[in-house]
C-alpha cells in the first residue's frame, strides 16, 4: 500500500495528512507538500499520524528537514494522533524537543 | 404417428392402412394377435385398430396381452366390429379405450384419430411434466441432504458441555430458524444466545451460518454482550435482506455465575425464576431485533441482575406458546409457566408436557414453528471435561507456547535491490513467538538496523551529503544509483529466539560486507544532531547494542516479558 501526502494550508497554517509508512519513500511528496502552492508564508504545521502505522528514523530526517527549511521555531510543528508505538519512538528519539508529540 | 392395425381380413386391412395414410400417418399391419405382439416390440405404435372377431385369440385377449407389454404408456386401442349388442360394445371399453362399428364412414373415422391424438398429446404433455417433477423433488431432496450436512457442521455447538444448561430445541421443518449458541467466555464464565430469525424453515437457517460463525470468534475476544450485538447487527444488515431480521437474546454469565448480563432485542420476554420455580422476575425486550438498525443508531444498553445459586434463567422463542393442539387452542404462556413450575423446571418434562398437549408424537397436529427453550441455572459454570470438540482458546496459547528458534538471511546484491525485507521478516518473527504487540518497534528495530548496514555499510554513503542544499533528495538518489551499480556485497541478518523465565529475548545480529565506519564516533553522538539518529533510536529501544568487526557487525538484544 503506497503512502497518500495531502495537504490544505489556511492563511499562515499548513495542515498535511500522511496515509501509509512515514519513511524516505515518501520525500518527494512529503517536500512537495510545503513546497508547492504555498500562497504565504507558512508559520505553523500540524502533521495529521492518525493513518500512518510506521515512522522510522529516515521519516524523522523528513520532519527535521521540514522544520529546517520552512525556519520554522521549536513548538511551529505538531505531530497530532500518533500512534502509541510512533510517538514512543519519537520520544525515544528525543524529537519532542523540536515538536509538539499529541 | 405410427398406427397398428390388427384385423385377419386382408381387404379390411387395405382399407384402414388406406385410411391412415391419407391422414398423413404410418400404418403398420398384422393379421392375428401373435403377429400384433411382434409387431409391437419391434416398431412400437401410438394408436392400435383391433377388430375383434378373429381366428384363434380374439380381439379383447388380443388387447388384454398389448396392454400388458404397453405397460405405463398411454397407447390407446380402438375395436372395430360389426357386433352391435350392448355387452359387446361395453367389452369394447373394458379391454380398449373406444370402438368403432362397421360399417363407418369416412368423416367418423378421421374424427375418431383426431381425437384420439388430442388425448395422447395431452397425456404424453402429463408425462413429460411428471418427468420432470419426479427429477426435481429428487434433486431437492439431495440438495437440502447436502445443505442439511452444511448447517448441522457449521452451526454445531456444544450444548451438553456447559453444565448448568437444559435446551429443548425441535424445528418446524428440516431446517431450524432458531440458533441457539453457547460458548465458553475466555474468563471462564459462558456465553449464550438465542436468536429467531424471521419465518421458518431453509430461508430463516440461512442467517444461522454466518451468524454461528461470527459468535464464536466474537466470543473468544471476551466482547461485552452489548458489543457482541453491535457485530452482529452491522454483519446481519448487510447479510440478510430487508424483510429478515433476527430476534435474539444474548447474555453473559460470570465464571461464579451470580452475576448475568444481557442484551435483548425483538423477542418476548425472557425469565428469571426463583428457588419454588415461580417466575420472580420478566425481562422485557429493550431493543429492536438485530438486522435492522444502521450502526450509527444501534443501541448496545444491556441490563445486569444479580443472580442467587437457585435461579433459573429461561430463554425461549415463540414457538413454544404458539404450539397448538388439533382444538386450535394455543400452548400459551400459563400452560408453559405452570409446567416449568411443576417439573421444577426439567426440560425434558416440560417438553413431554407439551407434547401430550399438542399430539406432536401420536401425529394428530404438526408443528407450525420452530422451538426453542433454554433454562441456565445460575451458580457456579461448569463444563464437562473432555468433551470439547472445539479447539478453545486455552487450547490453542499451550499448544502456541513459545520455542527457541534461529532465523538466518544472506542476500546479495541482486537480493538487495528487490527491495526491504523487514515487513515479512517481522512477520515471521511475530508467527513464530506470538509477539504481535510488538510488531511495530520489532519493524522499527529491524528497519534501522537494515538501513544502516545498506545505505552506510554497504553502499557507504555518507550522512554528510544530507547537510547540503537538497541533501535529503541527492542522498536518496545517491542511494538508488549505487543500488543499481554495486555489484559486490551482501547483508546477513541473524535473528536468535531464545526463551527466559518469564518472557523471552530476541538477538539480532546484522553483518554487511563494506568497509566498517567509525562507530564509537557515531554511538556518542546525541540524538539531536542530524546524524546517527537511526542507531540511537536503536540503542533506545533495546536492551543492548554493540559494535564488532570495526563497524560491519551489530548485535541488539531485544528482551520482552510475557504480559
Amino acid at each position: 500500500m503506497s503512502t497518500v501526502v495531502s495537504s490544505t494550508q489556511k492563511g499562515d497554517l499548513l495542515e498535511i495528512a500522511i496515509s501509509g509508512r512515514f519513511d524516505f519513500s515518501i520525500l518527494q511528496n512529503f517536500r512537495n507538500a510545503y513546497t508547492l502552492d504555498i500562497s504565504q508564508p507558512i508559520e505553523k504545521v500540524i502533521i495529521d499520524l492518525a493513518r500512518s502505522e510506521h515512522m522510522d528514523s529516515s521519516g524523522m530526517g523528513l520532519l527535521l528537514t521540514l522544520k529546517k527549511e520552512l525556519k520554522l521555531d521549536s513548538g511551529c510543528v505538531e505531530l497530532q494522533n500518533c500512534r502509541p508505538h510512533i510517538r514512543d519512538a519519537l520520544l525515544a528519539a528525543r524529537l519532542d524537543h523540536f515538536f509538539k508529540v499529541n | 404417428m405410427r398406427i397398428l392395425i390388427v384385423d385377419d381380413l386382408e381387404a379390411n386391412r387395405l382399407l384402414l392402412s388406406h385410411l391412415v395414410e391419407l391422414h398423413g400417418h404410418v400404418p403398420i399391419t398384422c393379421g392375428d394377435a401373435e403377429q400384433a405382439l411382434l409387431a409391437y416390440e419391434t416398431h412400437g405404435a401410438d394408436l392400435i385398430f383391433m377388430d375383434v372377431v378373429m381366428p384363434g385369440v380374439d380381439g379383447y385377449v388380443a388387447a388384454k396381452q398389448l396392454k400388458d407389454i404397453i405397460g405405463d404408456y398411454f397407447v390407446p386401442i380402438i375395436f372395430i366390429t360389426a357386433l352391435q349388442d350392448e355387452d359387446a360394445l361395453v367389452r369394447c371399453l373394458e379391454f380398449g379405450d373406444d370402438y368403432l362399428v362397421r360399417p363407418f364412414n369416412q368423416i367418423m373415422f378421421n374424427a375418431k384419430i383426431a381425437a384420439h391424438i388430442r388425448t395422447i398429446d395431452l397425456h404424453r404433455k402429463a408425462q413429460k411434466q411428471h418427468e420432470e417433477l419426479t427429477y426435481l423433488h429428487t434433486r431437492l431432496i439431495q440438495e437440502q441432504e447436502m445443505a442439511q450436512h452444511v448447517f448441522d457442521h457449521a452451526t454445531q455447538v456444544n450444548y451438553q458441555n456447559c453444565e448448568n444448561i437444559q435446551t429443548y430445541i425441535s424445528s418446524a421443518s428440516q431446517f431450524n430458524g432458531d440458533v441457539l449458541l453457547i460458548a465458553k467466555s475466555p474468563a471462564g464464565g459462558v456465553y449464550v444466545m438465542l436468536g429467531d430469525f424471521t419465518g421458518h424453515g431453509l430461508p430463516a437457517a440461512l442467517g444461522s451460518l454466518p451468524l454461528s460463525q461470527l459468535f464464536h470468534s466474537l466470543v473468544v475476544k471476551q466482547l461485552s454482550v452489548g458489543d457482541l450485538a453491535r457485530e452482529i447487527n452491522h454483519v446481519l444488515v448487510d447479510f440478510l435482506p430487508d424483510y429478515m431480521f433476527c430476534a435474539a437474546v444474548i447474555a453473559e454469565f460470570n465464571t461464579a455465575g451470580n452475576k448475568m448480563r444481557l442484551w435483548s432485542g425483538g423477542l418476548h420476554d425472557s425469565l428469571i425464576l426463583n428457588s419454588n420455580n415461580e417466575v420472580q422476575e420478566r425481562i422485557s425486550s429493550l431493543h429492536m431485533p438485530l438486522g435492522i438498525l444502521d450502526d450509527e443508531i444501534f443501541n448496545t444498553e444491556c441490563v445486569e441482575f444479580d443472580l442467587d445459586a437457585s435461579n433459573k434463567i429461561i430463554f425461549y422463542t415463540d414457538g413454544i406458546l404458539e404450539a397448538s393442539n388439533d382444538r386450535g387452542e394455543f400452548y400459551g404462556r400459563q400452560r408453559f409457566e405452570s409446567a416449568l413450575q411443576r417439573s421444577h423446571c426439567d426440560i425434558e418434562k416440560v417438553r413431554k408436557g407439551l407434547h401430550r398437549f399438542t399430539g406432536y408424537q401420536v401425529g394428530v397436529s404438526t408443528q407450525d414453528d420452530d422451538i426453542s427453550l433454554v433454562c441456565i441455572s445460575a451458580g457456579k459454570v461448569t463444563f464437562k471435561k473432555g468433551e470439547d470438540k472445539v479447539l478453545n482458546q486455552e487450547a490453542y496459547e499451550s499448544l502456541r507456547s513459545p520455542v527457541p528458534w534461529r532465523l538466518s538471511l544472506d542476500l546479495d546484491m541482486a537480493e538487495l535491490r528487490l527491495g526491504s525485507p523487514v515487513s515479512q521478516i517481522v512477520d515471521m518473527v511475530g508467527e513464530a513467538t506470538g509477539l504481535y504487540s510488538h510488531k511495530p518497534i520489532l519493524v522499527l528495530l529491524l528497519v534501522e538496523l537494515f538501513n544502516n548496514a545498506l545505505e552506510h555499510g554497504l553502499l557507504e554513503l555518507k550522512s554528510s551529503l544530507k547537510d547540503e542544499p537538497e541533501g535529503l533528495i541527492s542522498y536518496y538518489t545517491e542511494r538508488e544509483n549505487r543500488l543499481k551499480s554495486n555489484t559486490e556485497g551482501h547483508i546477513k541478518i541473524q535473528i536468535t529466539h531464545q526463551l527466559k523465565s518469564a518472557g523471552g529475548e530476541l538477538l539480532f545480529h546484522v553483518q554487511d560486507s563494506g568497509a566498517g565506519f567509525d562507530y564509537e564516533q557515531v554511538v556518542t553522538n546525541t540524538l539531536e544532531e542530524k546524524h546517527g539518529r537511526g542507531l540511537s533510536l536503536v540503542r533506545q529501544l533495546s536492551e543492548r547494542m554493540s559494535f564488532s568487526n570495526k563497524g560491519r557487525c551489530i548485535d541488539v538484544v531485544y528482551a520482552y516479558t510475557n504480559d
